[in-house]
């Protein structure tokens, strides 16, 4: 192929110049259309052609009439929601959860990452084959295990708070243990996986830097504070920002299974008493009209943290 | 260049690292151990909490019946099939994007992200993907366990963020000498990639590997189905006929409600297992140090 | 050389999706049955007298079952049936999760054996009559008529709003009709000293002796408001319930469940009731009842083996309902015998008029072809001489025949659902209405318990609330309010009872909180669905 041409400056003002730069340029780069041409089909394919599905959030979806005879209701699946007694406290909870994962789950895997940088040898492969096993437990499993841990009566924890000298403690009733419980049981699931990529980002450390710096006399914690986590400054900026854009959803699954009647005034979140609502009773037009919402506010996340690193640093995701 | 040996203050920084990273590895292994011994348990030992690190009442009932079932082969062969070849297609698929999405000149950037992005939060549910699914004849095949997640966002924006990082001046001295983007990526820009390739390849194998609501959706015969959901289905037909007996006060439900939670450990190590194996082999492309020498200057 | 091996690679991939992609079916071209009706449909007026076998070529239809089952071994009770009907059923199973896009993609078989949630037979029945109204073929189920007639509330179960059936009733009436479960393990309660309690304050006193006998392990391991409940008042029926003048009340919010709220938080604060039964689980339960420090209750006790007693014999037996200062009546929540059962046929197939006839044969209490032995025996307790006999002249005890090798090996319940039925509950059970098994073992400690203790003291009707139907409005309702409603108060409820919040302070606060989630909305609809039940 030949080099490209370069993008010529000005030769014709108006509409018809800027067009004809435009149709250089797009010419100009048809391969990377081409590579993204396999991608764009499947999207298209199965992402767009299914998103007319999305109506139900204002209809009352019937299955037997399917989506274009069912009846059209507007906002009204919304104005119920918010018009539910307690949607304030759901919303409350459900941002209050996802807020304290966030701030908990988002550090620890790269403290891990750059300090499972530092270590060499087999013990380091060995740790991270380890390390990163936790995330195939299926979460019915972790809460069974949590749950036998914390009881009073058979768990190990409250046999060593008596061993040193304290009085047991019913942490699964406990109000206020249940966000920690959740927050800190999905830290210990998944700071191994989430801590892979970042040890890949590690591999792009450039060695020389190191020496040099050695050579110019800085300590270790200086080199990472200045090497190693400006390499991946770019990938922990994208992660965030995705991150970001999560932090509307908490799933309900491990909620569900966490969530008992004691503890319901702050376990109870939007995609429970969703669940509860939409599923159990095959109320799709609900469920998707939450989840709809949910999504905006997930959307706007995404913007303002986007927002953020483009004035912090500069990665940003657009 | 002579090795440049550590300072005293340097190895005690690697100590302290060592034994942060001990804590943190005894707190993962726990689990991991504990889901061992649980599965080879006696189902009662566990239930009252006695099981705390080594197992207790030996029993390899939980294995026993989850590879009594004859299915369990096919699963695994099947699962390998859609690991294998679903990945490979991902690949194809996401990471030429990823590279194409770099590409700081690329016109109509912005409008190509935001038509990728906008799926990732709204989606039309699981119906109109069905129908979809049925109209395009996909229903019942295996390709659909293959193309229906063909192609991953989040991992793009990983790819695209790794190309973006790579120096320019590989790719403005590749095409100076000639070579067409495609060439510059597959000649210059992916034996650089390994590890964003390792960790590509790990998402993808894990997410297909893990893969079970499609399979429900998606696929009637049984000669089809992934592992996971096999197992799924062994766990919940122990798990209602269980319950089922147990609500009529059947006294054979003690002896099934004490499997069924045997065989839930049992399925994780079984599922589990051929995954956790496939990370070494993954390794070596995170190791340091793949871009010496790239870039002079 | 890169050029190379990508070709190869992608040549690869495309020859994997195509052959895959190739493969077999495409549902779309078949509809699963075509909507040609047979001549038999032809409904005549007169009295139809049933023949078998009912169609004199072999036809194939096919049956759902939702849920999980092993599909790969023939069930005995249906291919007995297909002897004498002539119809092979071919299964296919739908996992739960994916009911709701099954029955929207339009491949449906030609019935549904388990009974679909209302929510469906609302939508797919009511709305877009995709089912049978099994109203218009009722003249081919004389079997069933006889039922409706045998017991009142059996049509009233499956008659939707718009007066359509779609799906057939359970009948079960034996001595295991009973709701109201309390089980005991005498030979604790004899261990301890203890006499059996007739009175909540007896109740417990010997709670505590038991306490101190099993050292501090709590006797109750959970709370059985079915039984303890009714003890406190008049209700039987904690949720909602007749108040006797046919106005339906919501017993949450009554003086009754304060009492009983009371009590029980009595029994938490001083260590009767177990510190965690709000967590604990199925099989924690179980090891608690099995080692004996579990005395009284459902979960765990009902499944005890004689491998749990020391006596090899299943020393367990049903707590008579206890009286108190606040009433003095033995009444508990009773049973009802009508339950939907299941069985909604597709509105498309061809077979419609044979079904009907195929599964009217479950509702017959006499063998349908002398010789057979296949009536609704069939689908409970299997052939009669095969996989049961009666033991005595009197037909109060029959006894259950396991097959040799089978003894050790699995239990009869467990036999039953792997070899000859599948799940839901299908047709008419009242044959062993007045018989207990002979057999030893659980089932037969149970059934005695419950003749001699529970069942002369159940409610001869009990509330139908979880049968009611709504319309749409009624059902939005229900949706919106009463899903608050039902959190919340079982929320109040663990706190109450485990004294995080007094009821002495808040009982009027949960009381008007309650009442500003919509009670009233909510007594309004199960009034108008009770109404239409009345009817």
């Amino acid at each position: 192929m030949k080099t490209p041409r370069p993008i010529p400056h000005r030769t014709s003002r108006g509409l018809r110049g800027r067009l004809r730069c435009l149709m250089q340029a797009v010419w100009d780069h048809r391969l990377y259309y081409l590579m993204l041409l396999p991608a764009f089909a499947a999207v298209l394919i199965f992402s767009y052609f299914p998103m007319y599905g999305i109506q139900i959030a204002f209809k009352d979806y019937k299955g037997s009439l399917g989506f274009a005879a069912s009846k059209w209701v507007g906002m009204k699946h919304f104005i119920n929601f918010f018009n539910s007694y307690n949607c304030w406290t759901l919303i409350k909870n459900t941002f209050v959860l996802s807020l304290y994962s966030f701030l908990a789950s988002f550090p620890i895997p790269i403290i891990l990452a750059l300090l499972l940088n530092e270590i060499r040898g087999r013990y380091k492969n060995f740790v991270q084959t380890v390390l990163y096993a936790p995330h195939f437990i299926s979460l019915v499993v972790l809460v069974g295990m949590i749950s036998t841990m914390l009881s009073p009566s058979i768990g190990s924890i409250n046999t060593m708070i008596e061993m040193l000298g304290g009085k047991k403690i019913y942490f699964m009733s406990l109000p206020s243990a249940f966000r920690h419980i959740y927050v800190w049981s999905g830290v210990w699931q998944e700071m191994g996986w989430s801590a892979v990529i970042y040890i890949a980002a590690l591999s792009a450390v450039d060695p020389q830097l190191h020496e040099a710096a050695i050579i110019d006399g800085a300590s270790k914690l200086q080199r990472i504070w200045h090497i190693n986590l400006p390499t991946i400054l770019p990938t922990v900026v994208i992660m965030f920002i995705l991150s970001a854009g999560s932090l509307a959803s908490v799933g309900q699954e491990k909620v569900l299974l966490l969530q008992n009647d004691l503890n319901l005034d702050v376990s109870e979140v939007i995609s429970t008493y969703v669940y509860k609502r939409g599923v159990l009773h095959a109320n799709y037009s609900f469920s998707t009209a939450i989840g709809l919402l949910n999504n905006l506010v997930s959307i706007l996340f995404l913007l303002g943290a986007n927002w953020i690193s483009k004035k912090a640093t500069e990665t940003s995701l657009f | 260049m002579t090795a440049i040996r550590d300072t005293a203050a340097d190895r005690r920084f690697q100590i302290f690292c060592c034994i942060i990273v001990t804590i943190l590895l005894l707190l993962a292994v726990y689990p991991l151990l504990y889901v061992c011994s649980a599965s080879v348990s006696d189902p009662k030992l566990v239930a009252s909490g006695k099981i705390i690190l080594l197992p207790k009442g030996i029993t390899l009932e939980g294995y026993r019946r989850v590879f009594q079932d004859n299915n369990i082969l096919t699963g695994y062969l099947n699962t390998i099939f859609y690991t294998c070849f679903g990945t490979l297609i991902n690949l194809l698929v996401t990471v030429p994007a990823g590279y194409a999405l770099a590409r700081t000149t690329l016109p109509g950037k912005k409008l190509f992200m935001t038509f990728f992005m906008l799926p990732m939060y709204f989606s039309g549910g699981l119906i109109p993907t069905f129908l979809l699914v049925n109209q395009l004849g996909l229903y019942n095949t295996r390709a659909v366990m293959l193309l229906i997640y063909a192609f991953s966002m989040y991992n793009c924006i990983i790819c695209r963020t790794f190309f973006g990082s790579l120096p320019k001046e590989l790719e403005e001295a590749s095409i100076i000498d000639g070579c067409s983007p495609i060439q510059t990526f597959m000649k210059i820009v992916l034996p650089l990639s390994k590890a964003l390739l390792g960790v590509m390849v790990l998402y993808f194998a894990v997410a297909h590997w893990n893969t079970y609501f499609s399979a429900l959706l998606y696929l009637k015969d049984q000669s089809k189905f992934p592992l996971q959901l096999i197992l799924r289905k062994i766990l919940v037909l122990e798990e209602s006929s269980a319950d089922m007996l147990s609500s009529v006060g059947e006294e054979a439900a003690a002896a099934k409600f004490q499997l069924k939670e045997l065989i839930k450990y049992s399925v994780i190590v079984v599922s589990s297992l051929p995954v956790l194996v496939l990370y070494p082999f993954l390794q070596k492309y995170f190791a340091q140090g793949v871009m010496i020498g790239s870039v002079k200057g | 050389m890169i050029g190379k091996k990508f070709a190869l690679l992608l040549a690869c991939v495309v020859i994997a999706v195509s052959v895959c992609g190739c493969n077999n079916n495409s549902p779309s071209s078949e509809n699963g049955v075509s909507s040609a009706k047979s001549s038999s449909s032809a409904v005549s007026q007169e009295t139809f007298t049933p023949s078998y076998p009912i169609s004199k070529e072999k036809i194939t239809v096919k049956g759902a079952l939702i849920g999980e089952y092993n599909i790969t071994e023939p069930r005995l009770s249906w291919e007995t049936l297909e002897e004498v009907t002539n119809i092979h059923v071919d299964w296919e199973v739908i996992d739960k999760d994916a009911i709701a896009v099954f029955l929207a993609s339009n491949n449906w078989p030609d019935f549904f054996e388990e009974s679909l949630d209302n929510t469906y037979l609302a939508d797919y029945g009511v709305t877009g009559g995709k089912f049978v109204n099994y109203q218009n073929y009722l003249q081919y189920m004389p079997n069933l008529q006889q039922a409706f007639a045998d017991y009142s509330d059996a049509i009233k179960v499956v008659k939707e709003t718009n007066g359509e059936i779609y799906q057939l009733p359970y009948i079960g009436n034996d001595c295991t009709a009973v709701t109201a479960r309390m089980y005991y393990r005498e030979d604790t309660l004899k261990n301890a000293g203890c006499e059996v309690p007739a009175t909540a304050d007896e109740f417990h006193d010997v709670l505590v002796k038991l306490k101190a006998y099993n050292n501090g392990a709590a006797p109750l391991a959970e709370d059985r408001e079915q039984f303890l409940w009714a003890s406190f008042g008049t209700g039987k029926n904690p949720d909602f319930e007749d108040d006797g003048t046919g106005k339906v009340v919501f017993n949450r919010v009554s003086d009754q469940y304060k009492l009983y709220l009371q009590y029980m938080n009595r029994l938490y604060s001083e260590g009767l009731l177990h510190q965690e039964y709000l967590t604990l689980d199925a099989s924690t339960k179980l090891s608690l009842a099995q080692e004996g420090l579990t005395v009284f209750g459902h979960d765990g006790l009902a499944a005890l083996s004689e491998d749990a007693f020391s006596s090899g014999k299943v020393e367990l037996n049903q707590l008579a309902p206890l009286t108190s200062s606040y009433d003095d009546t033995r009444v508990v929540m009773g049973w009802r015998y009508c339950q939907p059962g299941g069985l909604s046929i597709n509105s498309s197939s061809q077979y419609i008029p044979e079904l009907c006839r195929m599964f009217d044969i479950m509702y017959s209490n006499k063998e349908v072809v002398s010789g057979t032995d296949v009536y609704s025996m069939l689908f409970h307790y299997g052939l009669e001489g095969t996989t049961w006999k009666w033991a005595n002249s009197e037909h109060t005890q029959y006894e259950l025949i396991l097959p040799k090798e089978l003894e050790e090996v699995k239990s009869f319940g467990t036999y039953m659902t792997d070899s000859w039925y599948y799940g839901g509950a299908l047709g008419r059970f009242d044959l062993f209405a007045n018989a207990t098994t002979s057999t030893e073992g659980n089932n037969k400690a149970r059934q005695q318990g419950f003749v001699k203790n529970l069942i002369p003291y159940q409610e001869k009707v009990a509330f139908p609330g979880n049968y009611l139907k709504f319309t749409e409005e009624e059902q939005a309702i229900i949706d919106d309010a009463y899903t608050t409603i039902s959190s919340y108060v079982t929320e109040m409820k663990g706190k109450f009872i485990t004294g995080v919040a007094s009821i002495d302070t808040e009982w009027d606060n949960y009381i008007n909180q309650i009442n500003q989630m919509g009670l009233d909305e909510v007594l309004a609809a199960y009034q108008a669905a009770y109404d239409r039940w009345n009817a």
